[in-house]
């Protein structure tokens, strides 16, 4: 039956699927997700080369497989890219395939500006990794990458000290790269506030959605802040202009304030989703609800709060004052107390529950065990005169790799292991995944707990090379063998999603019997999502449509036909008209298209820029009067 | 369960055993800058401060830890097993609990953070020997305002190279010429970042003689690793010693500068200069 | 309760009552109060700070800029009476009203120019000191955020006239004026700020 109702329900749709063309113009929200998820995983496979080089060149003392200027290139084209190539939108993957299905929707808020937002990300990643050939002769070592850190402080980045174009690369790079990040921010605010089933009040919505909703907030107000220090330094850069320059009166702390004011939110854009991930792999595999989910939420919404009173952190070692450094210390402080009751409340989660250590269960649990260390490590730098020694040490390197790494990354890849199956029809292989899943945690673990010791020697960061005897030789020998032992577990990962897509076990609908309304319809998902909209009851609705809980709490199968009874209340308003889905468009991929051409208008030729504005102007109108949908 | 108890023994055994190894190794481990092995007396309070906050953490952390081991075994779902758990939805006093209690212990380390912030970030005495520090890219350039000729012209030391008095109060004053750097000496304090229009200052104070090894610790640009350079504390008599070989300086009480205690970007506006320079009718 | 779900931000019922549209365009002048108050904070952070000239007492011309910030205060208002006229089925005042703020703005945008080449003409530019740059790209922002405005407008009177906008399309008005009036308030913030507080 339902078969049959799904081809009624599609005889209107207009969207072809199949062939390049379907992919260049797709607005579907789970098509969109799927091209972020690829592409941010192969950024994810570019800066790991990246990192493997920094460790070969850093695995044993005054070593110069890398020179100077390659390393300084490397490790700031390693750093910009994890950030805001791979753990960026990997996020809005999962925020694209996931939000509209967890709220019963059937697409975004703006579909189009949703494609907008993905090409616009592909054209800023592949813009700024151009600037590699920008250096001379790549094959003799001669790298155009930019080379002022991800962190890009003034005066450095000024041309005065970084001539040539790798800032302007990285500068002109970033600024496309916010535009995409805004405009998913804004998209999805929308999406959530406006468009979920009817019956789902704030209150009864996955954690998941509550994390993607603060940081799509976080996301409308912090990339503003960037874009303004990016202009500025882009006017000091290519106009002349004195925001930065030391000789006009400009103050360098400007940028750092600017940059850290955007930046500490920043990192929170980078955790939020992949502890949102974890609130959901969680539940399903201890058999539980969350423990709490009102304190769960709260914490959420308070961190997101709290994350814009903090950002001087960075900056301890500037010399701000006493006032200041107490200030932000003490509001430092206090950012974790929200953060450890969401590890509290995960543990308990567990307890009492009815475990099973499948691939994403173990992810969760290794992000609750990583980013606790990588938190508490966060704790030890808010003791801010232990912090004059920790800054700009491994120790920090190790503490942000912990929560971003065995955080972000692997809360990541609980979800990978989670949901592909949802959108791919198939599982992936538990074996191979277990063996991924040690390989990284073993590797993760020799990598970066030797950066706290190294730090604590007095390494510090961003250095090319180091001298013997200074007693650090032992452990990066240890942090670069680690690194490998990661890369083979991400090889691992390469291999089961290949394999999987052809020989992996259907899931079918709801293979972790699991609580959320994704799980309600088949797997992959139909175009239209929902044959019928859901009508929500409760927080994890989809769970209590198969179970009640016995007076002692204990969960209660409903049998399948009342299931159904429960679930169909009656309105079948959609199944009576043709359900009407957006229709592709190619204008958001033409708008796009305009941004880079004027980055490369302005490094190269004005007249380009006219050509690149232009296309973007007949992109945005196009996008504004064609019809979005029959 | 009789898993427990073994488990939460072997648990504080490992603790201890960790805490140990860390103090005690880490100060084993040779390494000229090495900030367990302290030889100046802020880095030796700031050593104390990181363990203050460090022991809590560890508690926790090493709890969050079993707890991440012990649950999933605990709980394992076995074969068979309808898995049917009672759905608990939360605690509300216990969930308050591990809200208010890290709230608490917050609060205390804030307290601790401060009294640091204002010990450590004090102005040098007026007594202190000040070093003018200059950074530059790729060196360190050290003078000796309280250490003049007869000519009123301050001692300058070799470049890359401090020497200060043991057991004396340093006051050192870092400036930038071009990029953003940091000073720092691990065995003697932690680090201050030489920012161009933006002087920073620190006391510190050597215990022990010997040379220590310094390095920029804010990426500067192609040679920043390059960027080192040695503090050489030495007793008072030898250090007078190396002052009359350098030339006729006698020690000058230090004018107190200007506002000497405020934030420290009140004093370097230029608007002062150009102020004066307006008025003069540029 | 309706089951429909919203598909495509068509006027059908969304949770929060405000058009999808609607509340984007909210969201989005929520954001750009962060890229204006960037840019400004710099200003005010600089303004005390120039080392050379000229400065900002030798070159203001409040009465000017008075005249030329009332100009587009009005326009504020025209572009409120082109909404009303949609709203009562007027297309035709409707687009006097929409010209008549272009218009506005376009005496706006000629002021600026106006001023700034003054200003260039007596040395100030972006690369003098820190008071030409701060003060060349914050309104020089502000100027293309005006720019762009002017083009949203008219492209709503092009729209009108060839029948692509009707009566039931006031919303689409409603945004514009919404950005619109961000866009004037954001000038009263700059011309009190920058203009009027002037430095020490």
């Amino acid at each position: 039956m339902a078969v049959t109702t799904a081809g009624a329900l599609t005889h209107g749709q207009s969207e072809s699927y199949s062939g390049l063309w379907s992919w260049l113009t797709t607005v579907d929200h789970k098509r969109i997700g799927i091209m972020y998820g690829v592409t941010s995983f192969i950024f994810f496979l570019l800066g790991g080369i990246e990192a493997l080089l920094i460790r070969i060149q850093l695995a044993g003392p005054n070593q110069t497989f890398l020179d100077q200027d390659q390393y300084n290139r490397i490790f700031t084209m390693h750093g910009t890219t994890m950030v805001f190539l791979v753990v960026m939108p990997m996020s809005s993957a999962f925020f694209n395939l996931l939000v509209p299905l967890m709220i019963g929707a059937r697409d975004v808020a703006f579909p189009r500006l949703n494609a907008f937002s993905y090409w616009v990300f592909l054209a800023g990643g592949i813009f700024m990794n151009v600037s590699f050939f920008t250096g001379g002769n790549i094959f003799d070592g001669e790298i155009g990458a930019p080379d002022g850190g991800w962190f890009g402080y003034a005066p450095l980045t000024l041309n005065e000290y970084s001539a040539g174009d790798g800032i302007n690369y990285w500068l002109l790079g970033l600024q496309i790269l916010g535009i995409a990040s805004l405009a998913g921010g804004l998209n999805f605010a929308v999406t959530i506030l406006n468009m979920r089933a009817p019956g789902m009040s704030l209150l009864r919505m996955p954690v998941f959605v509550w994390m993607t909703l603060v940081t799509s907030f976080l996301l409308i107000f912090a990339m503003p802040v960037i874009a303004v220090a990016l202009f500025q330094l882009m006017f000091d850069r290519l106009f002349d202009a004195n925001f930065f320059n030391p000789a006009a009166g400009g103050s360098p702390l400007l940028w750092q304030h600017m940059f850290w004011l955007f930046g500490h939110p920043e990192v929170y854009i980078l955790i939020l989703p992949a502890m949102g991930i974890v609130s959901e792999v969680l539940p399903v595999f201890s058999r539980k609800p969350l423990f709490g989910y009102p304190f769960v939420v709260f914490s959420g919404v308070a961190i997101g709060f709290m994350s814009w009173g903090v950002w001087a952190h960075h900056m301890y070692t500037t010399g701000l004052g006493t006032v200041a450094n107490s200030a932000f210390g003490i509001a430092t402080i206090l950012i974790a107390v929200p953060t450890g009751v969401k590890i509290f409340n995960w543990l308990a989660t567990m307890w009492g529950g009815a475990i099973s250590l499948t691939t994403p269960m173990l992810f969760a649990i290794g992000f609750i065990s990583m980013f606790t260390i990588g938190g508490l490590t966060g704790v030890t730098h808010s003791m801010v005169p232990s912090d004059y020694q920790q800054q700009d040490t491994y120790y920090i390197v190790a503490h942000f790799h912990q929560v971003l790494f065995g955080g972000a990354i692997f809360g990541l890849f609980a979800g990978m292991y989670y949901w592909i199956p949802k959108f791919s029809g198939r599982l992936l292989n538990e074996t191979l995944g277990k063996v991924h899943f040690w390989l990284m945690f073993i590797g993760f673990n020799l990598t970066f707990q030797p950066m706290m010791i190294l730090g604590m020697l007095g390494m510090p960061r961003r250095i090319a090379s180091y001298p013997e005897d200074y007693g650090w030789d032992i452990w990066n020998g240890i942090a670069t063998g680690g690194a490998f032992l990661i890369a083979l577990g991400v090889l691992v990962f390469i291999i089961n999603f290949i394999m999987h897509l052809r020989t992996g076990a259907k899931a079918g609908d709801d293979p972790w019997d699991a609580r959320t309304l994704e799980w309600s319809i088949p797997s992959p998902p139909p175009h239209y999502n929902f044959a019928q909209v859901p009508q929500v009851h409760s927080v994890d609705d989809w769970w209590h449509t198969k179970y009640v809980e016995d007076p002692q709490g204990r969960p209660v199968p409903i049998p399948a036909g009342a299931a159904v009874a429960t679930h169909d209340d009656g309105h079948h308003g959609d199944d009576e008209h043709d359900i009407h889905m957006p229709n592709p468009s190619f204008y958001p991929l033409l708008a796009a298209l305009g941004l880079p051409l004027i980055a490369f208008g302005l490094l190269y030729s004005y007249p380009l820029v006219a050509v690149g504005a232009l296309i973007l102007v007949v992109g945005l109108y196009g996008w504004v009067y064609e019809p979005a949908s029959d | 369960m009789g898993r427990s108890p073994r488990l939460g023994r072997m648990a504080f055994a490992l603790l201890l055993l960790a805490s140990a190894l860390l103090l005690t190794g880490c100060e084993a481990l040779s390494s000229p800058q090495n900030t367990f092995a302290p030889a100046g007396e802020v880095a030796e309070d700031q050593k104390w401060y990181f363990l203050f906050v460090v022991y809590p953490a560890a508690v926790i952390g090493v709890g969050v830890l079993v707890a991440c081991l012990v649950l999933p075994l605990v709980y394992r779902r076995k074969k068979g097993d309808p898995g049917l758990p009672k759905q608990i939805h939360g605690n509300t006093p216990l969930e308050l609990t591990w809200t208010i209690l890290p709230a608490l212990l917050m609060v205390a380390v804030g307290i601790v953070t401060v009294a640091g912030i204002v010990d450590l970030g004090r102005a040098p005495s007026d007594d202190a020997l000040r070093v003018n520090v200059t950074a530059q890219r790729f060196s360190w350039i050290f003078e000796y305002p309280n250490l003049q000729d007869a000519e009123g012209n301050a001692l300058r030391g070799d470049i890359n190279e401090m020497r200060i008095p043991v057991g004396r109060e340093i006051g050192v004053y870092v400036n930038s010429i071009d990029v953003n750097h940091s000073f720092w000496v691990p065995k003697l304090a932690g680090k201050i970042d030489a920012i161009a229009n933006h002087e920073n200052r620190m006391w510190l104070r050597a215990t022990e003689a010997g040379t220590f090894s310094a390095q920029c610790a804010e990426f500067c640009g192609l040679q920043h690793s390059d960027m080192r350079f040695t503090v050489i504390a030495m007793p008072e008599d030898e250090f007078n010693a190396w002052v009359a070989e350098q030339g006729d300086y006698t020690e000058v009480t230090p004018t107190p500068e200007p506002g000497n205690d405020e934030p420290v970007d009140e004093q370097d506006a230029p608007s002062d200069a150009a102020e004066s320079a307006r008025a003069q009718g540029d | 309760m309706a089951a429909h779900a919203p598909t495509t931000g068509h006027t059908l019922e969304t949770n929060t009552g405000l058009d999808n549209r609607k509340l984007l365009m909210w969201l989005f002048l929520a954001s750009d109060c962060l890229f204006f108050g960037s840019f400004i904070a710099a200003y005010l952070l600089y303004r005390d700070r120039n080392v050379v000239g000229p400065y900002q007492d030798e070159l203001y011309d409040i009465p000017f800029t008075s005249i030329s910030s009332f100009v587009l205060l009005m326009s504020s208002l025209t572009m409120v009476l082109a909404l009303a006229a949609i709203q009562r089925g007027n297309m035709r005042a409707m687009r006097i009203w929409l010209v008549a703020t272009a218009l506005l703005g376009i005496s706006f945008l000629a002021g600026q120019a106006f001023e700034f080449t003054e200003f260039y003409d007596h040395g100030l530019s972006l690369e003098t000191n820190l008071f030409g740059t701060t003060f060349f790209v914050l309104t020089g922002f502000h100027g293309a955020h005006v720019a762009v405005g002017v083009l949203i407008l008219l492209s709503l009177v092009h729209a009108s006239a060839i029948g692509k906008l009707t009566e039931k399309d006031s919303l689409a008005v409603e945004i514009g004026g919404l950005y619109w009036h961000f866009v004037d308030i954001v000038w009263i913030v700059i011309f009190t700020l920058v203009y009027l507080i002037q430095p020490g």
